[in-house]
């Protein structure tokens, strides 16, 4: 009987037209809008490429030409600079406003510099300044103590020093793109809408919700193989769904989502679960209309997804600074950090933690769900 | 008034579900607003968030310490090696540094090589900047010894060189944060796009649905209500619904600012008040494109979330690539969020450019109504 009712509620569940939608769908909507408005912004913010730099001089100094031409020259310079005279101060002007500079240096008696913004790129042409004086002023110092034996001084100066030793934090090749996180939020995300279809299911195995409830109570089937093999239809779909998702992120989207692919479809699979768990949990609750708990179940997995960072990308870490045990008990937070985890980390002891969590909420909300739709009977409907 | 009326009778049955969704949509917007980075009046360094490690312990090194403190926030390192790389993923910290023990014997034999240990997750900018400011810091060190200064006096003389702040200030006076409207303060309003869409067309869709059933329809139809009486007042109620759900979403931004709103702020409330009219506008098309609820559910995520993604609301426009900024012209939110931009000061002031978009931002609303009329007409013709 068991498998029976599996049977026909697979069926009925790949007949929901809310499930392409809501689990296939908007997923991959999300998914697009993600991979073509911030995947690449990592590349072009954070990654560092030379910062480019307008001159205006004022003055001639030989020395701050020299200097800088030697920077244009070498290779991968840290500052590329475009020279101007006073009389074209517009034009470097116009460059800064249309950001193909990061700042319009004027060499004046004094070095000073004018920005759009402020920022990174702005902090490193404001410090390329400062060095640029500090320099100037040691050499000028070492002149007036040791008029022959400056050279050395501008040679220690100048000289290439390499004082920092980096030590590799991840493995090699580690995905460190942070816009990333969006895609595993995204994952988590249809995981929790996972909960839409499992609380649909719910209602309809409650009489007092929905007609076909009612004509299931009067069936000779038990209620709890009834509740079960729809429990299992829907993990079942989910999971197929999760397995989608994840292939569409993957290899349509091309998305890194690191190495350890199997472990992330498994991971996928179990936060599909969770999802449906938290639905079977809020349709058993309460009387509300389906539509109502539909709202409840969107406004609920939104809410969560927020806090993990799928609107703001790094609302977790600020919720880890705060309120940590928000990160500990947010299934959202616990489905990203797992794939978080999968792609930074050799080791799989926080992925474990992760994942063992999403299974204790995942049996909590099962359990409070069978409690609540046990022996309910109905005197008239 | 009796269409007026019943909009309300229906809509009281939908406000509970309408009341969570606000104040959740509240919720996510304080939250965002209140962990957005402080207010910044003048050109100030961008200040990096360095884990140190201080295993030479001598007077140089501390020396140092209190050097890169006065520009950057010194942190001590997690004891956990997962929550460090949770932060340096996502930015919270730029490095972790360690002084390595023999530091100061390294610099008084004028040693330039491995003194410090970094360990870093992007190779950013601000990681270049770092490792970059300590080889410049060593090199004056050396560079001052050389000239023949003890080591003390070397150190000094360079810290109180490379503290020297050159003069740096804005090309543009209108780029700067304005206390009148201040960055912190308009993320609130940047978030608002995505609240009102959520909401408005959450809560307002259902209920013009209902009263736009085949039935209620045809007995309306049949009454001595004129069609374009009816239309008015359907307009009238859900601009009404809006209007107060607007009301209170400034009320809570007043509570947020900490007093009234004042100069700027003013256009920013007149834009939320603009976009709050085309998100009315894009409900009542929906509602008269479909009479399925999980359609307008599905199309409510669609536009709140692509529209927040496309159009600069969760992530700044500033950093997006220019084709997506050309499909985010292609929608309302692109322009509230432009004149958002322009009044904290993101973007350069200029108000020819702020009314173009007002009117770009209301002829939305104006089409998408006007779509609505024409359809809802069509359909009412078919009947």
């Amino acid at each position: 009987m068991f498998l029976h009712e599996l049977f026909y509620q697979i069926k009925c569940s790949l007949k929901t037209k809310e499930l392409y939608i809501w689990i296939i769908l908007f997923p991959a909507f999300l998914g697009i809008v993600f991979k073509a408005a911030l995947y690449d912004i990592y590349n072009r913010q954070t990654k560092f490429e030379t910062v480019p730099a307008a001159v205006v001089t004022v003055r001639d100094d030989p020395i701050f030409s020299q200097v800088t031409k030697g920077i244009n020259e070498s290779e991968d310079p840290m500052f590329s600079f475009t020279f101007f005279s006073a009389d074209e101060e517009q034009k470097a002007l116009e460059l800064l406003d249309s950001e193909e500079v990061g700042g319009v240096i004027y060499l004046e008696d004094e070095l000073s510099m004018k920005v759009k913004y402020d920022g990174m790129k702005a902090t490193m042409l404001k410090t390329f300044i400062e060095t640029y004086t500090f320099q100037e002023t040691i050499i000028k110092d070492a002149v007036m103590k040791d008029p022959l034996g400056y050279q050395k001084v501008a040679d220690a100066l100048t000289e290439d020093i390499s004082t920092v030793t980096e030590v590799p934090l991840i493995p090699e090749g580690t995905n460190t793109n942070y816009m990333t996180q969006y895609f595993y939020n995204l994952l988590a995300m249809v995981a929790l809408f996972g909960s839409m279809t499992g609380l649909r299911k719910t209602v309809e195995s409650q009489a007092n919700l929905s007609a076909l409830g009612a004509r299931r109570s009067c069936s000779p089937v038990k209620k709890s193989v009834t509740t079960v093999a729809g429990l299992t239809a829907n993990f079942i779909v989910q999971s197929l769904c999760m397995v989608f998702s994840v292939t569409f992120i993957r290899f349509v989207l091309k998305v890194d989502l690191g190495d350890k692919l199997p472990m992330i479809y498994l991971t996928a699979v179990i936060s599909g679960l969770l999802g449906v768990c938290l639905g079977f949990l809020i349709g058993s609750a309460g009387t509300f209309s389906e539509d109502s708990k539909e709202g409840i179940s969107t406004v609920v997995s939104l809410l969560m997804c927020f806090l993990s960072g799928l609107m703001a990308g790094d609302m977790r870490i600020k919720i880890e600074d705060r309120i940590p045990i928000i990160n500990r008990i947010n299934p959202s937070a616990l489905i990203s950090d797992c794939f978080f985890s999968l792609n930074m980390f050799s080791d799989y002891s926080r992925y474990i933690t992760d994942i063992v969590s999403i299974l204790i909420i995942s049996f909590i909300f099962a359990l409070i769900g069978f409690v609540l739709t046990r022996r309910r009977k109905y005197a008239s409907l | 008034m009796q269409v007026f009326k019943a909009f309300f009778k229906v809509l009281r049955t939908k406000l509970t579900m309408a009341m969570i969704m606000m104040a959740v949509f509240i919720f996510i917007a304080v939250a965002y607003a209140r962990t957005s980075s402080p207010t910044q009046k003048a050109f100030e360094d961008s200040r990096l968030n360095i884990a140190l490690t201080d295993n030479d312990d001598t007077p140089e090194s501390r020396s140092l310490i209190a050097f890169i403190g006065q520009k950057h926030n010194i942190v001590d390192p997690d004891p956990d090696m997962d929550r460090n790389i949770d932060r340096l993923y996502y930015g919270h910290l730029d490095c972790m540094l360690t002084i390595k023990k023999g530091y100061a014997e390294a610099l008084k034999e004028g040693r330039t090589d491995d003194l410090f240990e970094s360990k870093r997750m992007h190779d950013s900018y601000a990681n270049i900047y770092i490792l970059s400011r300590l080889d410049q810091y060593v090199g004056g060190v050396r560079a001052s010894m050389l000239s023949g200064s003890s080591l003390d006096e070397a150190v000094s003389r360079t810290e109180e060189l490379l503290s020297k702040e050159a003069k740096v200030s804005y090309a543009d006076l209108n780029t700067r944060d304005d206390p009148e409207f201040s960055r912190t303060f308009s993320n609130y309003f940047q978030y608002m796009p995505y609240i009102l869409i959520a909401s408005v067309i959450s809560a307002l869709s259902p209920v013009l649905m209902a009263m736009q059933r085949r039935e209620i329809r045809y007995r309306t139809g049949c009454s001595c209500i004129r069609s374009s009486s009816y239309f008015f007042q359907l307009i009238l109620g859900s601009t009404a619904f809006v209007a107060v759900l607007w009301l209170i979403y400034m009320v809570v931004g007043i509570f947020l600012k900490g007093g009234m709103y004042e100069g700027k702020a003013w256009f920013a409330v007149l834009n939320s008040l603009v976009f709050s009219f085309v998100c009315t506008a894009m409900a009542i098309l929906i509602a008269t494109l479909t009479d399925n609820s999980r359609v307008v559910s599905f199309l409510t995520q669609i536009l709140s979330l692509g529209m927040s993604f496309f159009c600069g609301i969760f992530v700044p426009l500033s950093i997006m690539g220019e084709g997506i900024k050309k499909i985010g012209r292609l929608l309302p939110a692109y322009w509230y969020i432009s004149i958002n931009d322009m009044l904290c000061g993101r973007e350069t002031l200029e108000s020819s450019k702020m009314i173009s978009c007002f009117v770009i931002e209301a002829l939305f609303g104006i089409v998408m109504a006007g779509a609505a009329l024409v359809i809802s007409r069509y359909s009412r013709d078919r009947i």
